[in-house]
């Protein structure tokens, strides 16, 4: 209830909070660099009534470094009364600062079984570039998958495991996953495979084998051009038996889907 | 135009006598619809060529996740011809004196100007979020509800005689309406805001807002015959109020029939759009058609009283806007979170990995579920 009351209070007085957040949104265009006067402004634009102005203040920290504020991000991401967004973007920040601390991991567990699915979403995305090769976070995601009904959380959790990817498991989940189901989640298996295939030469072949047999077809694949544009392109690098290029440059290629904090503020 | 060679040169005893043709509504609206139909089919492809030429294309939205590639070399301000088409052929088969028929028309092409002007500023500036703010189309739509508003109110201009009727807010279906005075301008207002924008929103796929747009222009021309022919309205008792002596009477809205032809010929202008536009579209109506469509169907809804009904035959209308509404005050700017993946409901349809053909099928049949709930609303009141 305090984070509704709170937006009420912005909405009441719209004016005077558009003047601030003008000014946040000011200071995220500008400001590159983290000295004490920017710090003690985002400081107190967290302090902010609005969501808004919190949540650019939060990538104010991203953007210009302040490593004196990256303990927000993970105060913030645990906090119950914070806004979805917030905490959404304070999770996919986490990696982008670099923050790997014992602590961090842990909120970013908890935050899987977050009730709000940007944030679960985010969380498992986080942590698989925070925790790379992790087979401990392997079964979590793999338990997750198997609960999880929301189709951005299943998309983070499949681009995830492409990250992680060790284990027999893991293929054996993404293949079942690649060859039905939601468009997203089958072109996010089919690229996590083909990562798979990179770092694990003895999966190379079977992941190849999978892409290839893809049905092409299926409704919303035939009409979504871009994923049949990856997988025949996907099917045209591994073309007689050549292996996949690397984890990096496919992720780099095909997984730029989100960059959230990038874009408007309530993105 | 046909209705005033009946009026001038027929004569009973004549060669001429077949002119009462024209005079019959129901024959007149079928010939408006195959009028609008046959020169949106004509004028497009001309249209398309010119707008080819002058490289106005679609400014479509480019979600990362999707490949919308394709409608931005598609041709744009195809509502152009099809408010064109409406326009020209309520002129040659209505009453052109008929103020039911002036007002409408009016609010439709300040509607169609607003998109003009929209489309304009995005093919200016290159990019679908760079036309007019969402601030001052707010802004023009209800100004240009208020001004329909005012007009009907006022004893000068409104083709509604029953001051009863004019004063009253019709936002139920039921047989009675609200009496609520000058407040109904307000009302009115927020109303052709409603029916604009929700238009507007469900104009995001190949013939996604044509067909039910269509299908809500049919309904109210039924509504728009029966409430101005007396017997019919009186039977289905539409606007009973007592009269001095405390006698309950139905009224009827004489006059009101014409627009049933000027409804007939919207929806055969949305028929002739729909030959270019359905999947994969050969051209876009942009906001100039969009607008101007909700502007007409909202002027027709309110010059006949029967706001509700829009309400109920635009349903589909009404869950896109609704879906924008939750998403944006309710999720992110009351609980800071988003509540549905996507909004309007055909991109979260879309984002689920249902084929576009399929989604726009879908929310037509929705529509013609929903036209079939509203004109059983005509006794069931």
């Amino acid at each position: 209830m305090g984070l509704i009351r709170r937006n009420i209070k912005v909405l009441l007085n719209r004016r005077r909070y558009k003047t601030e957040l003008a000014e946040a949104e000011r200071m995220l265009r500008s400001v590159t660099e983290a000295t004490d006067g920017v710090a003690d402004d985002i400081r107190a634009f967290l302090g902010s009534d609005s969501w808004e102005v919190r949540n650019c203040a939060v990538k104010v920290i991203a953007r210009t470094r302040c490593e004196a504020l990256y303990g927000v991000l993970a105060e913030k991401l645990a906090e119950p009364c914070e806004a979805g967004i917030v905490r959404r973007n304070c999770a996919e920040l986490l990696p982008v600062v670099g923050l790997r601390t014992p602590q961090v991991v842990r909120a970013l567990r908890r935050a899987l079984r977050d009730a709000y699915w940007e944030v679960r979403a985010e969380a498992a995305r986080a942590l698989s570039e925070l925790c790379e090769g992790s087979a401990e976070l392997e079964g979590e995601l793999l338990s997750l998958l198997a609960v999880e009904k929301n189709l951005e959380v299943r998309v983070a959790v499949v681009q995830a495991l492409g990250g992680l990817g060790v284990s027999r498991d893991a293929f054996g989940a993404l293949a079942g996953l690649a060859a039905g189901g939601r468009w997203l989640v089958r072109h996010q298996a089919s690229v996590a495979l083909a990562e798979m295939g990179a770092r694990r030469p003895d999966l190379a072949e079977d992941a190849a084998d999978v892409i290839r047999n893809l049905d092409l077809l299926a409704e919303g694949t035939a009409t979504t051009s871009v994923f049949r544009r990856h997988i025949l392109e996907l099917v045209d690098l591994t073309a007689g038996g050549r292996p996949f290029p690397s984890a990096a440059s496919l992720r780099r290629r095909y997984l730029h889907l989100k960059q959230g904090w990038l874009k408007g503020n309530d993105d | 135009m046909f209705y005033l060679i009946y009026k001038w040169f027929h004569d009973p005893d004549s060669l001429l006598r077949f002119l009462r043709l024209f005079k019959s509504q129901p024959f007149r609206s079928m010939c408006a619809a195959v009028t609008a139909f046959v020169l949106v089919f004509v004028a497009m492809p001309w249209f398309i060529r010119l707008m080819r030429r002058r490289g106005v294309s679609e400014q479509a939205r480019h979600y990362s996740e999707l490949d919308f590639g394709r409608k931005s070399a598609v041709p744009t301000m195809g509502g152009l011809i099809l408010l064109g088409a409406a326009m020209l052929s309520s002129f040659l088969w209505c009453d052109p004196a008929n103020r039911f028929v002036l007002l409408a028309l009016a609010v439709g092409l300040c509607g169609g100007l607003l998109g003009v002007v929209d489309d304009v500023a995005k093919l200016r500036h290159g990019g679908s979020d760079s036309g007019l703010s969402r601030r001052a189309k707010y802004v023009a739509q209800t100004a240009i509800g208020a001004g329909l508003a005012v007009a009907l109110l006022s004893d000068a201009v409104s083709p509604i005689a029953a001051e009863q009727v004019r004063y009253s807010a019709y936002f139920l279906p039921v047989k009675w309406g609200y009496t609520v005075g000058w407040g109904n301008v307000a009302l009115i207002a927020v109303f052709m805001g409603v029916s604009t924008n929700s238009v507007n929103l469900t104009d995001g796929m190949d013939g996604l807002a044509v067909v039910p747009s269509g299908l809500v222009f049919l309904v109210l021309a039924v509504f728009a015959f029966v409430i101005g022919q007396k017997d019919l309205a009186t039977f289905l008792q539409f606007f009973p109020y007592a009269d001095e002596s405390g006698v309950v009477v139905n009224h009827c809205l004489p006059g009101a029939g014409e627009l049933a032809v000027l409804c007939c010929a919207g929806a055969g202008a949305c028929a002739g759009f729909l030959w270019y536009n359905a999947f994969p579209a050969t051209v876009m109506m942009g906001d100039t058609g969009s607008l101007a469509l909700g502007a007409l169907l909202g002027a027709a809804a309110v010059l006949i009283r029967q706001e509700a009904i829009f309400v109920i035959a635009g349903g589909v209308f009404i869950i896109e806007i609704g879906s924008v509404f939750i998403q944006d005050y309710i999720g992110l700017k009351l609980l800071g979170r988003r509540i549905f993946l996507r909004s309007p409901v055909h991109s979260s349809m879309l984002h689920r990995g249902v084929s576009e053909s399929k989604v726009t099928v879908r929310l037509w049949l929705l529509s013609a579920a929903f036209a079939v709930v509203a004109l059983a609303m005509l006794k069931l009141r």
